[in-house]
Protein backbone atom coordinates (compact mmCIF):
# COMPACT_ATOMS: atom_id res chain seq x y z
CA UNK A 1 0.00 0.00 0.00
CA UNK A 2 2.67 2.46 1.06
CA UNK A 3 4.60 1.38 -1.95
CA UNK A 4 1.92 2.48 -4.33
CA UNK A 5 1.55 5.81 -2.54
CA UNK A 6 5.28 6.32 -2.81
CA UNK A 7 5.14 5.48 -6.46
CA UNK A 8 2.24 7.78 -7.01
CA UNK A 9 4.08 10.57 -5.24
CA UNK A 10 7.09 9.92 -7.40
CA UNK A 11 4.95 9.91 -10.48
CA UNK A 12 3.33 13.15 -9.42
CA UNK A 13 6.72 14.69 -8.75
CA UNK A 14 7.87 13.62 -12.19
CA UNK A 15 4.84 15.26 -13.66
CA UNK A 16 5.46 18.56 -11.90
CA UNK A 17 9.07 18.66 -12.97
CA UNK A 18 7.91 17.89 -16.48
CA UNK A 19 5.82 21.05 -16.49
CA UNK A 20 8.05 23.86 -17.64
CA UNK A 21 5.29 26.43 -17.77
CA UNK A 22 1.89 26.57 -16.18
CA UNK A 23 -0.59 29.44 -16.48
CA UNK A 24 -3.38 29.48 -13.92
CA UNK A 25 -6.47 31.68 -14.45
CA UNK A 26 -4.22 34.25 -16.07
CA UNK A 27 -6.04 37.49 -16.90
CA UNK A 28 -4.99 40.92 -18.09
CA UNK A 29 -7.16 44.02 -18.44
CA UNK A 30 -6.19 47.12 -20.36
CA UNK A 31 -8.59 49.74 -19.07
CA UNK A 32 -11.98 48.14 -19.65
CA UNK A 33 -10.71 45.67 -22.20
CA UNK A 34 -9.98 42.14 -21.11
CA UNK A 35 -7.09 41.12 -23.35
CA UNK A 36 -6.40 37.79 -21.66
CA UNK A 37 -9.29 36.05 -19.93
CA UNK A 38 -8.63 33.32 -17.34
CA UNK A 39 -6.26 31.29 -19.46
CA UNK A 40 -5.12 27.94 -18.10
CA UNK A 41 -2.35 26.27 -19.98
CA UNK A 42 0.44 23.78 -19.36
CA UNK A 43 3.55 23.41 -21.47
CA UNK A 44 5.76 20.40 -20.81
CA UNK A 45 9.50 20.09 -21.08
CA UNK A 46 10.80 19.85 -24.62
CA UNK A 47 7.47 20.75 -26.17
CA UNK A 48 7.18 22.79 -29.37
CA UNK A 49 3.92 24.62 -28.96
CA UNK A 50 2.19 27.09 -31.23
CA UNK A 51 -0.27 29.81 -30.24
CA UNK A 52 -2.68 30.85 -32.97
CA UNK A 53 -5.74 33.05 -33.07
CA UNK A 54 -7.21 36.12 -34.76
CA UNK A 55 -5.61 39.53 -34.28
CA UNK A 56 -6.17 40.84 -30.78
CA UNK A 57 -6.76 37.38 -29.34
CA UNK A 58 -4.17 38.05 -26.64
CA UNK A 59 -1.27 35.96 -27.93
CA UNK A 60 1.48 38.56 -27.61
CA UNK A 61 -0.01 39.74 -24.31
CA UNK A 62 0.38 36.23 -22.89
CA UNK A 63 4.05 36.26 -23.91
CA UNK A 64 4.55 39.61 -22.18
CA UNK A 65 2.81 38.30 -19.07
CA UNK A 66 5.09 35.26 -19.00
CA UNK A 67 8.17 37.46 -19.44
CA UNK A 68 6.88 39.99 -16.88
CA UNK A 69 6.74 42.94 -19.25
CA UNK A 70 3.16 43.45 -18.07
CA UNK A 71 1.86 42.65 -14.58
CA UNK A 72 -1.19 40.37 -14.75
CA UNK A 73 -4.56 41.56 -13.47
CA UNK A 74 -5.13 38.18 -11.92
CA UNK A 75 -3.80 34.63 -11.90
CA UNK A 76 -0.37 33.11 -11.80
CA UNK A 77 2.50 32.07 -14.00
CA UNK A 78 4.52 29.10 -12.80
CA UNK A 79 7.91 28.30 -14.29
CA UNK A 80 9.10 24.82 -13.27
CA UNK A 81 6.73 25.13 -10.32
CA UNK A 82 8.03 28.52 -9.22
CA UNK A 83 5.66 31.48 -9.08
CA UNK A 84 6.87 34.24 -11.40
CA UNK A 85 4.26 36.92 -10.73
CA UNK A 86 5.99 39.71 -8.83
CA UNK A 87 9.46 38.93 -10.15
CA UNK A 88 11.04 41.63 -12.35
CA UNK A 89 11.74 40.88 -16.01
CA UNK A 90 15.50 40.56 -15.61
CA UNK A 91 15.15 37.95 -12.86
CA UNK A 92 12.88 35.86 -15.08
CA UNK A 93 15.47 36.17 -17.84
CA UNK A 94 18.10 34.84 -15.45
CA UNK A 95 15.87 31.94 -14.44
CA UNK A 96 15.95 30.75 -18.04
CA UNK A 97 13.13 32.39 -19.97
CA UNK A 98 13.92 34.21 -23.17
CA UNK A 99 11.78 36.13 -25.64
CA UNK A 100 11.99 37.31 -29.21
CA UNK A 101 9.37 40.00 -29.46
CA UNK A 102 7.21 40.81 -32.43
CA UNK A 103 8.85 44.15 -33.16
CA UNK A 104 12.58 43.61 -33.76
CA UNK A 105 14.51 44.74 -30.70
CA UNK A 106 17.98 44.59 -32.18
CA UNK A 107 20.34 47.52 -31.73
CA UNK A 108 20.46 48.84 -35.28
CA UNK A 109 23.56 51.00 -35.19
CA UNK A 110 25.70 48.35 -33.49
CA UNK A 111 27.38 45.46 -35.26
CA UNK A 112 26.04 41.91 -35.21
CA UNK A 113 28.66 40.73 -32.72
CA UNK A 114 28.11 43.76 -30.47
CA UNK A 115 24.41 42.94 -30.37
CA UNK A 116 25.26 39.43 -29.22
CA UNK A 117 27.71 40.87 -26.71
CA UNK A 118 24.89 42.96 -25.19
CA UNK A 119 22.71 39.87 -25.10
CA UNK A 120 25.39 37.75 -23.48
CA UNK A 121 27.00 40.13 -21.02
CA UNK A 122 24.67 39.24 -18.15
CA UNK A 123 25.10 35.50 -18.59
CA UNK A 124 28.55 34.75 -19.93
CA UNK A 125 31.83 35.50 -18.15
CA UNK A 126 33.90 38.02 -20.17
CA UNK A 127 36.68 35.54 -20.81
CA UNK A 128 34.34 33.12 -22.57
CA UNK A 129 32.17 35.62 -24.38
CA UNK A 130 33.89 35.49 -27.77
CA UNK A 131 33.76 31.71 -28.01
CA UNK A 132 30.16 31.69 -26.75
CA UNK A 133 29.10 34.23 -29.36
CA UNK A 134 30.75 32.10 -32.01
CA UNK A 135 28.82 29.10 -30.75
CA UNK A 136 25.51 31.02 -30.93
CA UNK A 137 26.23 32.25 -34.43
CA UNK A 138 26.89 28.68 -35.59
CA UNK A 139 23.95 27.27 -33.64
CA UNK A 140 21.52 29.55 -35.43
CA UNK A 141 23.48 29.25 -38.65
CA UNK A 142 24.13 32.91 -39.42
CA UNK A 143 27.92 32.67 -39.60
CA UNK A 144 27.84 33.57 -43.30
CA UNK A 145 26.43 37.02 -42.48
CA UNK A 146 29.79 38.19 -41.13
CA UNK A 147 29.78 41.15 -38.78
CA UNK A 148 27.87 44.01 -40.42
CA UNK A 149 26.09 46.94 -38.80
CA UNK A 150 22.75 45.41 -37.97
CA UNK A 151 20.49 47.99 -39.61
CA UNK A 152 21.98 46.91 -42.96
CA UNK A 153 20.67 43.37 -42.51
CA UNK A 154 17.39 42.26 -44.08
CA UNK A 155 14.32 41.96 -41.91
CA UNK A 156 14.66 38.19 -41.86
CA UNK A 157 18.34 38.29 -40.95
CA UNK A 158 17.55 40.66 -38.07
CA UNK A 159 15.00 38.15 -36.78
CA UNK A 160 17.57 35.34 -36.86
CA UNK A 161 20.03 37.55 -35.01
CA UNK A 162 17.37 38.19 -32.42
CA UNK A 163 16.80 34.47 -31.98
CA UNK A 164 20.55 34.10 -31.44
CA UNK A 165 20.43 36.93 -28.89
CA UNK A 166 17.55 35.24 -27.08
CA UNK A 167 19.71 32.10 -26.83
CA UNK A 168 22.59 33.86 -25.10
CA UNK A 169 21.11 33.12 -21.69
CA UNK A 170 21.00 29.40 -22.52
CA UNK A 171 17.23 29.43 -21.87
CA UNK A 172 15.02 26.49 -20.99
CA UNK A 173 11.92 28.24 -22.31
CA UNK A 174 12.04 30.24 -25.50
CA UNK A 175 9.14 32.48 -26.56
CA UNK A 176 9.10 33.43 -30.24
CA UNK A 177 6.57 36.03 -31.33
CA UNK A 178 6.03 35.65 -35.08
CA UNK A 179 9.52 34.39 -35.91
CA UNK A 180 8.74 34.15 -39.62
CA UNK A 181 6.60 37.27 -40.09
CA UNK A 182 7.37 39.18 -43.27
CA UNK A 183 9.79 36.57 -44.61
CA UNK A 184 9.97 35.09 -48.09
CA UNK A 185 9.55 31.30 -48.61
CA UNK A 186 13.30 30.57 -48.40
CA UNK A 187 13.77 32.65 -45.28
CA UNK A 188 10.71 31.03 -43.69
CA UNK A 189 12.14 27.59 -44.44
CA UNK A 190 15.44 28.55 -42.81
CA UNK A 191 13.58 29.85 -39.75
CA UNK A 192 11.70 26.54 -39.51
CA UNK A 193 15.03 24.71 -39.59
CA UNK A 194 16.42 26.90 -36.81
CA UNK A 195 13.39 26.22 -34.60
CA UNK A 196 13.61 22.48 -35.29
CA UNK A 197 17.27 22.44 -34.39
CA UNK A 198 16.64 24.28 -31.11
CA UNK A 199 13.76 21.98 -30.25
CA UNK A 200 15.97 18.94 -30.82
CA UNK A 201 18.45 20.42 -28.34
CA UNK A 202 15.74 20.12 -25.71
CA UNK A 203 14.69 23.76 -25.45
CA UNK A 204 10.99 24.17 -24.72
CA UNK A 205 9.61 26.54 -27.34
CA UNK A 206 6.34 28.42 -27.64
CA UNK A 207 5.78 30.42 -30.80
CA UNK A 208 3.09 32.60 -32.31
CA UNK A 209 2.41 32.56 -36.03
CA UNK A 210 -0.30 33.24 -38.58
CA UNK A 211 1.06 31.20 -41.46
CA UNK A 212 -0.66 27.80 -41.16
CA UNK A 213 1.82 26.23 -43.55
CA UNK A 214 4.63 27.24 -41.22
CA UNK A 215 2.68 26.08 -38.17
CA UNK A 216 2.00 22.71 -39.77
CA UNK A 217 5.67 22.42 -40.71
CA UNK A 218 6.94 22.65 -37.13
CA UNK A 219 4.35 22.66 -34.34
CA UNK A 220 3.62 19.52 -32.32
CA UNK A 221 0.68 20.94 -30.42
CA UNK A 222 -1.45 23.99 -31.13
CA UNK A 223 -3.35 26.27 -28.75
CA UNK A 224 -6.06 28.49 -30.21
CA UNK A 225 -6.96 31.76 -28.50
CA UNK A 226 -10.06 33.82 -29.21
CA UNK A 227 -11.01 37.09 -27.46
CA UNK A 228 -8.46 36.41 -24.77
CA UNK A 229 -9.89 33.00 -23.94
CA UNK A 230 -8.38 29.60 -24.56
CA UNK A 231 -10.57 28.30 -27.37
CA UNK A 232 -9.13 24.93 -28.35
CA UNK A 233 -6.02 22.85 -27.88
CA UNK A 234 -4.73 19.82 -29.73
CA UNK A 235 -2.53 18.44 -32.46
CA UNK A 236 -2.38 20.33 -35.72
CA UNK A 237 -4.70 17.79 -37.37
CA UNK A 238 -7.28 18.09 -34.62
CA UNK A 239 -7.18 21.87 -34.83
CA UNK A 240 -7.39 22.03 -38.57
CA UNK A 241 -10.47 19.82 -38.60
CA UNK A 242 -12.14 21.48 -35.61
CA UNK A 243 -15.20 23.16 -37.07
CA UNK A 244 -15.40 25.87 -34.42
CA UNK A 245 -11.78 26.84 -35.07
CA UNK A 246 -12.41 26.90 -38.80
CA UNK A 247 -15.39 29.16 -38.21
CA UNK A 248 -13.59 31.74 -36.05
CA UNK A 249 -10.14 31.69 -37.51
CA UNK A 250 -9.13 29.46 -40.35
CA UNK A 251 -12.03 30.34 -42.62
CA UNK A 252 -13.84 27.97 -44.94
CA UNK B 1 47.69 93.73 -32.29
CA UNK B 2 44.29 95.37 -31.89
CA UNK B 3 42.74 92.71 -34.16
CA UNK B 4 44.46 89.92 -32.28
CA UNK B 5 43.17 91.25 -28.96
CA UNK B 6 39.65 91.45 -30.38
CA UNK B 7 39.83 87.94 -31.84
CA UNK B 8 41.13 86.63 -28.55
CA UNK B 9 38.27 88.35 -26.76
CA UNK B 10 35.70 86.74 -29.07
CA UNK B 11 37.32 83.33 -28.73
CA UNK B 12 37.50 83.67 -24.95
CA UNK B 13 33.84 84.63 -24.75
CA UNK B 14 32.84 81.75 -26.99
CA UNK B 15 34.84 79.21 -24.97
CA UNK B 16 33.56 80.63 -21.70
CA UNK B 17 29.98 80.41 -22.92
CA UNK B 18 30.57 76.92 -24.36
CA UNK B 19 32.02 75.55 -21.13
CA UNK B 20 29.28 77.19 -19.06
CA UNK B 21 26.59 75.57 -21.24
CA UNK B 22 28.29 72.17 -21.25
CA UNK B 23 28.99 72.09 -17.53
CA UNK B 24 25.53 73.27 -16.56
CA UNK B 25 23.82 70.84 -18.94
CA UNK B 26 25.86 67.66 -18.67
CA UNK B 27 24.18 66.16 -15.58
CA UNK B 28 20.73 67.10 -16.78
CA UNK B 29 21.46 65.67 -20.23
CA UNK B 30 22.56 62.30 -18.82
CA UNK B 31 19.45 61.97 -16.65
CA UNK B 32 17.05 63.14 -19.35
CA UNK B 33 18.69 61.23 -22.19
CA UNK B 34 19.03 57.93 -20.37
CA UNK B 35 15.96 57.91 -18.18
CA UNK B 36 13.49 60.39 -19.71
CA UNK B 37 13.32 62.03 -16.28
CA UNK B 38 13.24 65.82 -16.38
CA UNK B 39 15.06 66.94 -13.25
CA UNK B 40 13.76 70.41 -12.43
CA UNK B 41 15.87 70.31 -9.27
CA UNK B 42 19.00 70.18 -11.43
CA UNK B 43 19.97 73.75 -10.49
CA UNK B 44 19.52 72.93 -6.82
CA UNK B 45 21.72 69.85 -7.21
CA UNK B 46 24.38 72.22 -8.53
CA UNK B 47 23.68 74.56 -5.62
CA UNK B 48 24.20 71.68 -3.19
CA UNK B 49 27.51 70.90 -4.88
CA UNK B 50 28.58 74.54 -4.50
CA UNK B 51 27.64 74.54 -0.79
CA UNK B 52 29.47 71.28 -0.06
CA UNK B 53 32.52 72.55 -1.94
CA UNK B 54 32.46 75.86 -0.06
CA UNK B 55 31.99 74.19 3.32
CA UNK B 56 34.86 71.78 2.67
CA UNK B 57 37.04 74.65 1.46
CA UNK B 58 36.28 76.66 4.60
CA UNK B 59 37.16 73.60 6.68
CA UNK B 60 40.64 73.78 5.17
CA UNK B 61 40.45 71.19 2.43
CA UNK B 62 42.24 72.25 -0.80
CA UNK B 63 39.86 73.53 -3.47
CA UNK B 64 40.42 70.64 -5.90
CA UNK B 65 39.48 68.04 -3.29
CA UNK B 66 36.63 70.23 -2.04
CA UNK B 67 35.16 70.20 -5.55
CA UNK B 68 35.53 66.41 -5.80
CA UNK B 69 33.86 66.01 -2.41
CA UNK B 70 31.05 68.23 -3.66
CA UNK B 71 30.53 65.92 -6.64
CA UNK B 72 30.57 62.80 -4.46
CA UNK B 73 28.22 64.38 -1.92
CA UNK B 74 25.65 65.29 -4.58
CA UNK B 75 26.04 61.80 -6.10
CA UNK B 76 25.08 60.26 -2.76
CA UNK B 77 22.25 62.78 -2.41
CA UNK B 78 21.07 61.77 -5.91
CA UNK B 79 21.12 58.10 -4.90
CA UNK B 80 18.90 58.86 -1.89
CA UNK B 81 16.50 61.00 -3.95
CA UNK B 82 16.28 58.25 -6.56
CA UNK B 83 15.43 55.59 -4.01
CA UNK B 84 12.90 57.81 -2.21
CA UNK B 85 11.21 59.57 -5.11
CA UNK B 86 12.49 59.11 -8.64
CA UNK B 87 12.39 55.29 -8.77
CA UNK B 88 8.61 55.46 -8.41
CA UNK B 89 8.38 57.77 -11.40
CA UNK B 90 10.27 55.90 -14.13
CA UNK B 91 8.37 56.19 -17.37
CA UNK B 92 6.28 59.09 -16.07
CA UNK B 93 8.11 62.22 -17.30
CA UNK B 94 5.37 64.70 -16.41
CA UNK B 95 5.05 63.41 -12.86
CA UNK B 96 8.81 63.61 -12.54
CA UNK B 97 8.63 67.30 -13.42
CA UNK B 98 6.21 68.02 -10.57
CA UNK B 99 8.12 65.89 -8.07
CA UNK B 100 11.52 67.36 -8.87
CA UNK B 101 10.08 70.87 -8.85
CA UNK B 102 8.91 70.15 -5.31
CA UNK B 103 12.39 68.91 -4.42
CA UNK B 104 13.89 72.09 -5.84
CA UNK B 105 11.55 74.30 -3.75
CA UNK B 106 12.27 72.33 -0.60
CA UNK B 107 16.02 72.59 -1.20
CA UNK B 108 16.03 76.33 -1.97
CA UNK B 109 13.83 77.27 0.98
CA UNK B 110 15.48 74.73 3.28
CA UNK B 111 18.93 76.20 2.62
CA UNK B 112 17.57 79.70 3.11
CA UNK B 113 16.10 78.80 6.50
CA UNK B 114 19.04 76.73 7.71
CA UNK B 115 22.02 78.66 6.36
CA UNK B 116 20.73 82.13 5.62
CA UNK B 117 20.78 84.20 2.47
CA UNK B 118 24.51 84.01 1.75
CA UNK B 119 27.35 81.65 2.44
CA UNK B 120 31.06 82.34 2.29
CA UNK B 121 32.54 80.78 -0.83
CA UNK B 122 36.10 80.29 -2.04
CA UNK B 123 37.60 83.15 -4.05
CA UNK B 124 38.52 82.56 -7.68
CA UNK B 125 41.96 80.92 -7.74
CA UNK B 126 44.82 81.21 -10.25
CA UNK B 127 44.63 84.96 -10.87
CA UNK B 128 44.33 86.59 -14.27
CA UNK B 129 46.27 87.69 -17.33
CA UNK B 130 46.04 90.62 -19.74
CA UNK B 131 45.57 90.58 -23.51
CA UNK B 132 45.22 93.99 -25.16
CA UNK B 133 43.49 96.15 -22.59
CA UNK B 134 41.36 93.44 -20.98
CA UNK B 135 41.75 91.11 -17.99
CA UNK B 136 41.08 87.41 -18.40
CA UNK B 137 40.63 84.85 -15.61
CA UNK B 138 42.95 81.84 -15.80
CA UNK B 139 40.40 79.77 -13.86
CA UNK B 140 37.77 80.30 -16.54
CA UNK B 141 40.23 79.08 -19.18
CA UNK B 142 40.81 76.03 -16.99
CA UNK B 143 37.05 75.43 -16.89
CA UNK B 144 37.07 75.15 -20.69
CA UNK B 145 39.62 72.35 -20.49
CA UNK B 146 37.67 70.68 -17.69
CA UNK B 147 34.44 70.85 -19.72
CA UNK B 148 36.16 69.24 -22.71
CA UNK B 149 37.82 66.58 -20.50
CA UNK B 150 34.46 65.77 -18.92
CA UNK B 151 32.94 65.28 -22.36
CA UNK B 152 35.76 62.92 -23.29
CA UNK B 153 35.36 61.14 -19.95
CA UNK B 154 31.62 60.79 -20.53
CA UNK B 155 32.30 59.48 -24.05
CA UNK B 156 34.66 56.88 -22.59
CA UNK B 157 32.16 55.82 -19.89
CA UNK B 158 29.29 55.37 -22.31
CA UNK B 159 31.18 53.98 -25.28
CA UNK B 160 33.92 51.85 -23.76
CA UNK B 161 32.74 50.37 -20.46
CA UNK B 162 30.38 47.53 -19.66
CA UNK B 163 28.24 50.01 -17.72
CA UNK B 164 28.07 52.17 -20.84
CA UNK B 165 27.03 49.27 -23.06
CA UNK B 166 24.31 48.28 -20.61
CA UNK B 167 23.06 51.81 -20.14
CA UNK B 168 22.92 52.45 -23.89
CA UNK B 169 21.05 49.18 -24.35
CA UNK B 170 18.64 50.26 -21.62
CA UNK B 171 18.26 53.72 -23.13
CA UNK B 172 17.46 52.41 -26.61
CA UNK B 173 15.11 49.63 -25.65
CA UNK B 174 14.22 49.16 -22.04
CA UNK B 175 12.01 46.08 -22.62
CA UNK B 176 14.67 44.37 -24.68
CA UNK B 177 17.44 45.11 -22.19
CA UNK B 178 15.46 43.73 -19.26
CA UNK B 179 14.46 40.67 -21.29
CA UNK B 180 18.17 40.09 -21.80
CA UNK B 181 18.68 40.02 -18.05
CA UNK B 182 19.78 43.58 -17.33
CA UNK B 183 18.40 45.01 -14.10
CA UNK B 184 17.14 48.19 -15.74
CA UNK B 185 15.93 49.65 -12.47
CA UNK B 186 19.43 49.48 -11.04
CA UNK B 187 20.84 50.92 -14.26
CA UNK B 188 18.46 53.86 -13.82
CA UNK B 189 19.54 54.37 -10.22
CA UNK B 190 23.22 54.38 -11.16
CA UNK B 191 22.50 56.71 -14.08
CA UNK B 192 20.67 59.14 -11.83
CA UNK B 193 23.57 59.02 -9.41
CA UNK B 194 26.12 59.67 -12.16
CA UNK B 195 24.02 62.56 -13.52
CA UNK B 196 23.75 64.02 -10.01
CA UNK B 197 27.52 63.74 -9.59
CA UNK B 198 28.08 65.72 -12.77
CA UNK B 199 25.63 68.38 -11.50
CA UNK B 200 27.44 68.55 -8.16
CA UNK B 201 30.79 68.76 -9.93
CA UNK B 202 29.59 71.65 -12.09
CA UNK B 203 28.24 73.42 -9.00
CA UNK B 204 31.56 72.96 -7.21
CA UNK B 205 33.52 74.19 -10.24
CA UNK B 206 31.49 77.40 -10.42
CA UNK B 207 31.47 77.93 -6.64
CA UNK B 208 34.64 80.11 -6.73
CA UNK B 209 33.22 82.35 -9.46
CA UNK B 210 29.82 83.22 -8.05
CA UNK B 211 28.03 84.22 -4.87
CA UNK B 212 26.96 81.13 -2.90
CA UNK B 213 23.26 81.64 -2.23
CA UNK B 214 20.24 79.32 -2.04
CA UNK B 215 19.22 80.57 -5.49
CA UNK B 216 22.64 79.66 -6.95
CA UNK B 217 20.98 77.08 -9.22
CA UNK B 218 18.69 79.55 -10.94
CA UNK B 219 21.71 81.07 -12.69
CA UNK B 220 22.17 77.77 -14.53
CA UNK B 221 18.62 76.61 -14.96
CA UNK B 222 17.76 78.40 -18.19
CA UNK B 223 21.08 77.65 -19.89
CA UNK B 224 21.08 74.01 -18.86
CA UNK B 225 17.54 73.36 -20.05
CA UNK B 226 18.02 75.18 -23.33
CA UNK B 227 21.20 73.20 -24.02
CA UNK B 228 19.43 69.89 -23.39
CA UNK B 229 16.36 71.00 -25.34
CA UNK B 230 18.35 72.07 -28.37
CA UNK B 231 20.64 69.07 -28.06
CA UNK B 232 17.90 66.47 -27.86
CA UNK B 233 17.89 63.12 -26.16
CA UNK B 234 21.40 61.91 -26.94
CA UNK B 235 23.59 63.14 -24.07
CA UNK B 236 26.80 62.79 -26.07
CA UNK B 237 26.10 64.20 -29.51
CA UNK B 238 23.34 66.52 -28.35
CA UNK B 239 25.27 68.26 -25.59
CA UNK B 240 28.41 68.83 -27.63
CA UNK B 241 26.70 70.14 -30.76
CA UNK B 242 24.17 72.27 -28.96
CA UNK B 243 26.78 73.61 -26.51
CA UNK B 244 28.88 74.64 -29.52
CA UNK B 245 26.03 76.19 -31.49
CA UNK B 246 24.48 77.98 -28.54
CA UNK B 247 27.94 79.13 -27.46
CA UNK B 248 28.33 80.86 -30.82
CA UNK B 249 24.89 82.49 -30.56
CA UNK B 250 25.32 83.55 -26.96
CA UNK B 251 28.88 84.85 -27.18
CA UNK B 252 28.31 86.48 -30.58
CA UNK B 253 25.23 88.37 -29.46
CA UNK B 254 26.78 89.20 -26.09
CA UNK B 255 29.87 90.59 -27.82
CA UNK B 256 27.81 92.73 -30.18
CA UNK B 257 24.84 93.78 -28.04
CA UNK B 258 25.58 92.80 -24.42
CA UNK B 259 24.77 89.82 -22.22
CA UNK B 260 21.06 90.56 -21.99
CA UNK B 261 20.60 90.20 -25.74
CA UNK B 262 22.87 87.14 -25.56
CA UNK B 263 20.38 85.42 -23.25
CA UNK B 264 17.44 86.55 -25.37
CA UNK B 265 19.20 84.94 -28.33
CA UNK B 266 19.37 81.62 -26.46
CA UNK B 267 15.64 81.73 -25.78
CA UNK B 268 14.87 82.50 -29.42
CA UNK B 269 16.97 79.53 -30.55
CA UNK B 270 15.12 77.34 -28.04
CA UNK B 271 11.72 78.49 -29.34
CA UNK B 272 12.79 77.90 -32.94
CA UNK B 273 13.95 74.40 -32.08
CA UNK B 274 10.73 73.49 -30.28
CA UNK B 275 8.77 74.66 -33.30
CA UNK B 276 10.92 73.21 -36.08
CA UNK B 277 12.98 70.33 -34.71
CA UNK B 278 11.39 69.17 -31.45
CA UNK B 279 13.89 66.30 -31.14
CA UNK B 280 16.84 68.68 -31.16
CA UNK B 281 20.22 68.20 -32.79
CA UNK B 282 20.48 64.54 -31.85
CA UNK B 283 17.08 63.95 -33.45
CA UNK B 284 18.29 65.62 -36.63
CA UNK B 285 21.58 63.75 -36.68
CA UNK B 286 20.13 60.37 -35.75
CA UNK B 287 17.47 60.71 -38.42
CA UNK B 288 20.21 61.24 -40.95
CA UNK B 289 22.60 58.48 -39.96
CA UNK B 290 21.58 56.28 -37.08
CA UNK B 291 17.97 55.19 -37.26
CA UNK B 292 16.98 51.58 -37.71
CA UNK B 293 14.27 50.57 -40.20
Amino acid sequence: MSNTIEERKKEKKNQTTQKVLELKDLSKDFGGLRAVDEVNMVVNKGELRCLIGPNGAGKSTIFKLIMGLYPPTKGSVLFKGQELVGLPVWKRARLGISIKMQIPGVYGELSLYDNLRIAGQNFIPPIKIDSEIDRLVHLVGIENLGNPIVKNLSHGQQQWLEIAMALASNPELLLLDEPAAGMGPEETEFTAQIIHKLSEKGITIIFIDHDMGFVRRIAQKVTVLHYGKLFAEGTIDEIETNEEVIRIYLGS
Amino acid sequence: MEIFANLFNILYQFLDSFSFLILSAIGLAIIFGMMRIINLAHGEFMMLGAYITSACYLAGIPLLFAIILGAIGVGIFGLIIDRLVICHLYGRPLDSVVATWGISLIMTQGFLILLGATFEGPSTPLGSFVVGDRNYSVYRILLVFIAISLLIFMYWIFMHTKFGLKSRATMQNNEMASSLGTNTKRMNTITFMVGSMFAGLAGGLYAPTMAITPSFGSAFLMESFITVLVGGANPLIGTVVSGGALGVVNSGLSYLYGTFIGRVGLLIVAILFIRLWPFGFSGLIEKKMMRVK
